[in-house]
């Protein structure tokens, strides 16, 4: 735990550009919230690999969002269904249940369909959002926090040793 | 672009697939063979065991070897076995999540071999089909009963029925008793006839006289009349009460011969009792070759039920496994999730063979409209001539659902087949030719079946001979000589609640054997618990009709008074009519 959050301190204080950590973050939530082996999370295991994308937030952030998603599933599945089974769009269900692609991700079921749309509709606030939050740490938080007390404190102790290692 | 491109990832990424190939292709046989014994072992309601699965890529399909299925009842042995399973899949539909199995084959079925360690059993969560009461097929007892030993034993429901009716008359008695002092009696009529001999006055008396008089007899007559409507409301009680008493008094008589009626058909075989004799020693195993073929039957039928349930136009269903639930939406060339259209199957005996085929298992039988059926076909074996084992699973309207099944069996030799376990009265057959025929139905509005099977070249032990009566010797006697009888059962209702109707010829059997002795019996012990009865109830039976009597006095003597005062009355009338007219 102590390794995971000097990790992120040294993802967080290093130089690497606020975006790529961000969007990292992001695509991390799409594949917390979905069920591990489905081929749109190949997908983005592609685009984390071939984008220049901090693959130690997409990591840390793939195990953080899928101990939320076990918390979630409820509200994926309330969402999926809801939208499954609406009369507008069951035309467009069922072109997708018919194609081999649309069976193979199981859009058809109510938690994939579900965490699908909820990621996507949070997908691109996530990374403004981060994005904005790690300029403004880095900026603000970061000096001031290496100046307080506690931090003081912190800096004497085992875990700054094991942050030292790490940085 | 290079800001944003990593090359080198997508090196890494195809290393990754390739690792995941790598190891689902050294994986991918043990992964297989647990998922089958994990679903064999829930369908089966019993450990599952595979030795080994192989999976092919080109052409894509599975063969299992050593597939054994624990007996749920005897966990050391093993209710199937079977050698190989092979099949070929459709890959195209498997990405599609649709498993289509065109034919499979299983060859080396065996039944009922042991288990090396005996496999675990899952508990069912539904309960399991309720066990038919045996009490339906209790045979009579064949001993000579008592009667001092019954008399001393059994509660004589007649005796205390005559002491409640005596102790209710008697209180009805002592009511009346109360109830009759209250009303007119004989002093009261004497004052009536003092007070009307009082009116009498001449001709010559004064108006006023006259006048008063009048209102005497007025006042005689109101009094007369208040008192009659009493006497008329207390009897139409008392007639009621009488009633009810009569009515009580006839049961209590009747009661003395209910008891011995109903004692008699206890201890002894009634003529009826020998006519359902098959039905005692032979129901109970009818109903337990029937609950074992319902078990199975309630194993297979929730594999062939669809799951899914209807929401609008689309059809949402519960995976077995996974969160959520799957929605169903109407594909373009529908397919079932699961349908393995052909299965040939094939076993080795010792001698002949035993083949059959069952087609379309589908738990969709709704969209490929074609219900499963199965045919087995043996012959030539060595205890057996011919076995065809039919019939279907019709599920595709599921509410109206049909499922038939018919055994015809010929020329099986049967050797040490217990057909009766009762204790008095244990059947065997030690040796013997059986054709059997068995018809089942199964409907949403119930289950019906019929089994007749013949018994040839018979050799029937009856146990040991013992001490145990000159009717049980002769039935057995009877027995030993039987060397081909017919036995059919009638079974109708719900699973769990089902009628069974076993009738044999060998009650022909058993009524020429016994009969006249049963009528003997019969007869003598009924006549000495008559008389031991009658002995306890006559005196109290003459007590109680004397107590009745006691209130049909009370009912005359409200007669009696009720009379007179209507003559009084009368007289009362013409009274003070008279004065009227002498007054005018």
């Amino acid at each position: 735990m102590l390794s995971m959050i000097a990790k992120l301190l040294k993802v967080l204080n290093s130089e690497a550009d606020p975006f790529q950590i961000s969007v990292a973050l992001g695509l991390s939530m799409i594949t917390g919230f979905l069920p591990l082996f489905t081929p749109l999370n190949l997908l983005i295991l592609l685009l984390v690999l071939v984008l220049r994308v901090n693959i130690s937030s997409y990591l840390l952030g793939s195990a953080f969002f899928a101990g939320i998603a076990w918390f979630l599933d409820p509200i994926f599945h309330r969402i999926g269904l809801a939208v499954l089974t609406a009369g507008a769009l069951e035309g467009s269900w069922t072109a997708l249940y018919n194609t081999v692609l649309g069976r193979l991700q199981r859009f058809n079921n109510s938690v994939v369909m579900g965490s699908v749309i909820f990621s996507a509709l949070f997908f691109v606030p996530l990374v403004l959002l981060l994005n904005i939050a790690i300029r403004k740490y880095r900026d603000h938080v970061l000096l001031w926090v290496k100046k307080t007390r506690f931090m003081q404190i912190l800096m004497a102790s085992k875990f700054y040793d094991l942050y030292e290692k790490l940085s | 672009m290079n800001k944003w491109i990593r090359w080198w990832g997508l090196i890494a990424f195809a290393a990754f697939c390739g690792l995941i190939i790598i190891f689902w292709l050294f994986f991918v046989d043990g992964f297989v063979r647990n998922m089958v014994e994990r679903a064999g072992s829930a369908a089966a309601g019993a450990e599952v065991n595979v030795s080994s699965a192989r999976l092919t890529i080109s052409p894509l399909g599975i063969a299992l070897s050593g597939i054994q299925v624990t007996d749920p009842k005897v966990p050391s042995t093993n209710s199937l076995e079977i050698g190989r399973v092979a099949f070929s899949l459709d890959g195209l539909n498997l990405l599609r999540r649709k498993i289509i199995i065109q034919e499979m084959s299983a060859d080396g079925l065996l039944f009922g071999t042991a288990r090396k360690k005996p496999g675990f059993v899952i508990l069912p969560d539904t309960p399991a089909v309720q066990e038919k009461k045996t009490s339906s097929f209790a045979l009579p007892s064949f001993a000579i009963p008592d009667v001092k030993q019954i008399l001393q034993t059994e509660v004589f429901e007649s005796v205390k029925l005559i002491d409640d009716a005596n102790a209710d008359v008697q209180k009805t008695a002592a009511s009346w008793q109360k109830r009759m002092s209250e009303l007119p009696s004989k002093s009261s009529l004497d004052s009536y006839r003092t007070r009307l001999d009082k009116l009498k006055i001449s001709s010559r008396s004064s108006l006023k006289d006259l006048t008063s008089a009048s209102l005497d007899a007025k006042k005689i007559k109101e009094d007369l009349d208040r008192d009659l409507e009493r006497l008329k409301s207390s009897k139409t009680a008392l007639s009621a009460d009488l009633a009810s008493l009569k009515e009580l008094v006839a049961k209590a008589e009747r009661a003395p011969l209910e008891d011995i009626r109903r004692i008699r058909d206890k201890y002894s075989i009634s003529p009826s009792g020998l006519q359902n004799m098959s039905q005692a020693l032979f129901g109970s195993k009818v109903v337990s070759w029937f609950d074992s073929g319902l078990v199975w039957y309630n194993r297979i039928t929730p594999l062939i039920a669809g799951s899914g349930e209807g929401k609008g136009t689309v059809k949402v269903s519960k995976p077995l496994r996974g969160k959520g639930v799957d929605v169903r939406f109407r594909e373009h060339a529908p397919l079932p999730d699961f349908l393995i259209r052909n299965v040939n199957t094939s076993m080795k005996p010792e001698a002949g063979s035993f083949a059959g085929t069952i087609r379309n298992i589908t738990p969709d039988q709704d969209i490929i409209g074609i219900p499963l059926t199965f045919k087995f076909d043996g012959s030539g074996m060595k205890d057996l001539r011919t076995i065809t084992l039919s019939g279907g699973f019709d599920h595709i309207l599921s509410a109206s659902y049909k499922d038939t099944i018919q055994v015809e069996v010929l020329g099986y030799r049967a050797g040490d087949m217990v057909l009766s376990g009762n204790k008095e009265l244990p059947i065997t057959l030690q040796d013997g030719l059986m054709d059997l025929e068995f018809k089942g139905l199964r409907t949403s509005k119930g289950l019906s079946a019929t089994l007749s099977a013949t018994f040839r070249s018979v050799r029937i032990n009856t146990g040991n001979q013992g001490n145990s009566g000159m009717i049980l010797s002769s039935l057995r006697s009877a027995l030993s000589r039987v060397t081909a009888f017919k036995l059919s059962a009638d079974i109708s209702g719900e699973p769990g609640n089902y009628d069974v109707k076993v009738s044999s010829d060998l009650d022909r059997v058993f009524k020429d054997a016994v009969g006249r002795m049963v009528q003997e019996q019969s007869v003598k012990l009924e006549k000495d618990l008559k008389a031991a009865v009658q002995a306890k109830t006559e005196g109290k039976v003459k007590d109680l009709k004397a107590s009745l009597g006691g209130l049909n006095t009370a009912g005359a003597n409200i007669d009696a008074v009720q009379n007179e005062l209507n003559t009084l009355l009368q007289e009362a009338k013409q009274k003070a009519e008279g004065k009227v007219k002498l007054s005018l």
